[in-house]
């Protein structure tokens, strides 16, 4: 194994990305913008298929940004990676997904409210929390299928997402209701609200969906994240695993000021260890940006020791 | 005299807090009667200027002519959903209320929940200069400004003799409240908003997109404040050697895709505790260029 990698606890969380007792499995990366979620998911992806499960990938990172990690096109197509067999991926772009839904519900009210009334709606609809309502839309249509043995999420639904679906009427609606408090309650779409019900179940339960909070290990991004994970606990949804990014490689912390800089990262993964109470995985710091398979195989490796499949002959570069 | 007002943004983590206290505490030495404001779930003022702080204004100890408040965003948010559901759960059916009540919950609405206190303090009087931890967004900005509101709304629900006149004239106070905010903020003399970027690619895609919003509504960035920069000598293995020249390459391409003032901020190699540290952290800031101060 590389002098670079740390021992994880991996003890208990291949269990948990694997196919459970039903033989299927929904994987969350959830944490902020900028903490990792897609290179873990992207990772864990490709672990998977190694591993000789038939796997699909979710993303919503940016394009450009995907093509650079995986070396190919990535689109909202769902297609199986080239050289990577058993891995499915495709992509959904938040902002067109937050640009059709918001679309929908105008037309919808067109006509029947005044124009202060929809410029308000409008406004209400151009919030970043349509974005992830709109995004989260698009992953109920595809938790449903039955065709992979993981899905991996490189995002989550919050607590506020989840209840909005969970309240009694329609969340396409509801804005109407914050804006003018006028819609008729029994306009709730039954269909619909059966969907989200399904999959909020599936997500409550242990043995086929697993939810994993990425952070980096310092105050306030892990108050952040305990923050995020008790909310969603609320809904009966729990946290499986919990991963620290960018961890400083110990043999690489030479001087005086990297040792200094080490041990405060120690104490927050002490801190990350007795809040959440779930095994910790560390993912630590590269000397350079995600790209390309060989590194994706070489963190998955790190993450949870080397996949026995027979796909797992691919070889794995140092990071 | 008017008050002037700096806000610090960026995604939590990244540094906010202690350059706030950095520029507050340059304007209080420099004469200026200033107050911190800190919205961080996770306060660290009690540490950074060694007194218990909390969610009223105290004087600091150390410091003539500083003060600071933790705001605790949790109870902020419950207070103005409050405020809003009040007078709704009188003439809405429970359904109806649960429905705004989430709908206030949402992260959206705890910005506008922030905004609103943040308003409170563009009239606080006997004070020259507030510095904010965190910066009010575009989407807030645009959401305050629209002609149909809550007065309106409820105005109208309450044509059928439902009573709930208080809480309307509550609401109309608000509103002038933060169009006298939203008036400051576009003003670039009296009040400054600055940026603060990981050289790293999504932190920058973040930055630009945040920055855009608010030059949408009319607000203008001040500069923008790399932080997390590993000092070059401290380099003296190829490991850290090589993740510094990755992040040469993504300054150069915040250089690029931002054009703002730009000022570095190396990694520390502690927390931000005492005021050494806060002085330690001004003074990087001011290498480039004095902190400005309206004196």
């Amino acid at each position: 194994m590389d002098s670079l990698v740390r021992p994880n606890r991996k003890d208990g969380v291949v269990d948990i990305i694997k196919p459970g007792p039903k033989g299927d499995r929904m994987v969350f990366f959830a944490g902020k913008g900028g903490v990792g979620k897609t290179s873990t998911a992207c990772a864990t992806a490709v672990w998977l298929s190694r591993a000789g499960y038939r796997t699909l990938l979710l993303t919503t990172d940016p394009a450009s940004h995907l093509s650079d990690v995986f070396e190919q096109p990535v689109t909202d197509k769902v297609r199986e990676l080239g050289g990577l067999p058993g891995l499915f991926a495709a992509r959904i772009d938040p902002k067109r997904a937050a640009e059709d839904y918001k679309q929908r519900i105008l037309d919808d009210m067109k006509g029947k409210h005044s124009a202060d009334v929809l410029a308000v709606v409008e406004e209400e609809l151009d919030a970043p929390c349509t974005e992830e309502m709109a995004t989260f839309d698009l992953f109920v249509s595809y938790a449903s299928s039955t065709e992979y043995d993981v899905m991996v999420f490189d995002t989550a639904p919050t607590g506020h997402t989840l209840r909005l679906l969970q309240l009694p009427i329609e969340w396409s609606k509801q804005i109407q209701v914050k804006v003018y408090a006028s819609v008729d309650s029994q306009q709730a779409g039954e269909t619909t609200k059966a969907k989200f019900g399904q999959v909020i179940d599936r997500m409550r339960d242990v043995r086929r969906t697993t939810f994993s909070f990425i952070m980096y290990p310092e105050a306030t991004p892990v108050v952040e994240a305990y923050r995020a994970a008790r909310d969603i606990e609320t809904l009966g949804i729990s946290v499986g695993f919990v991963i620290a990014n960018q961890v400083l490689p110990e043999e690489h912390c030479t001087n005086a000021y990297f040792k200094k800089r080490f041990a405060m990262q120690q104490k927050y993964l002490q801190e990350m260890k007795d809040r959440f109470g779930v095994p910790i995985l560390q993912m630590p710091l590269l000397e350079h940006d995600v790209r390309g398979i060989s590194t994706l195989i070489r963190i998955g490796d790190v993450l949870f020791g080397q996949p026995v499949s027979p796909h797992s002959r691919a070889t794995s570069a140092p990071l | 005299m008017s008050t002037n007002f700096a806000f610090v943004s960026g995604k939590g983590g990244v540094g906010k807090t202690s350059i706030a206290c950095a520029i507050a505490l340059y304007h209080a030495e420099h004469g200026e009667y200033t107050l911190i404001v800190t919205t961080d779930p996770a306060p660290n003022l009690s540490d950074v200027f060694e007194q218990p702080i909390g969610h009223n204004i105290t004087a600091i100890n150390s410091v003539e002519r500083l003060s600071a408040i933790e705001i605790d965003p949790d109870i902020t948010a419950e207070e103005y959903r409050e405020r809003y559901l009040a007078p709704l759960r009188e003439i809405l059916p429970p359904e109806m209320v649960a429905v705004v009540a989430e709908q206030l919950a949402s992260p959206c609405t705890s910005e506008v929940a922030s905004f609103d206190k943040f308003a409170d303090f563009f009239e606080a009087s006997g004070v020259d200069f507030i510095v904010f931890d965190t910066a009010p967004t575009g989407h807030t900005v645009r959401l305050l400004e629209l002609p149909a509101d809550w007065t309106r709304h409820i105005d109208r629900l309450t044509e059928g003799g439902h009573s709930c006149a208080g809480a309307v004239a509550n609401i109309k106070e608000s509103r002038a409240k933060y169009d006298r905010a939203v008036a400051a903020l576009r003003n670039p003399e009296q009040t400054s908003f600055i940026f603060v970027v990981q050289p790293e690619a999504t932190p920058i895609a973040e930055t630009e997109r945040t920055l855009s919003q608010l030059e949408r509504v009319g607000v203008t960035a001040k500069e923008l404040i790399i932080n997390g920069i590993i000092p070059s000598e401290q380099c003296e293995v190829p490991f850290f050697r090589k993740r510094r020249e990755m992040q040469d390459h993504y300054i150069e391409e915040i250089h690029r895709r931002i054009p703002l003032p730009s000022k570095s901020l190396y990694f520390f190699d502690e927390e931000v505790k005492g005021l050494e540290m806060i002085r330690k952290v001004g003074r990087t800031l001011n290498q480039n260029g004095q902190l400005s101060t309206s004196q």
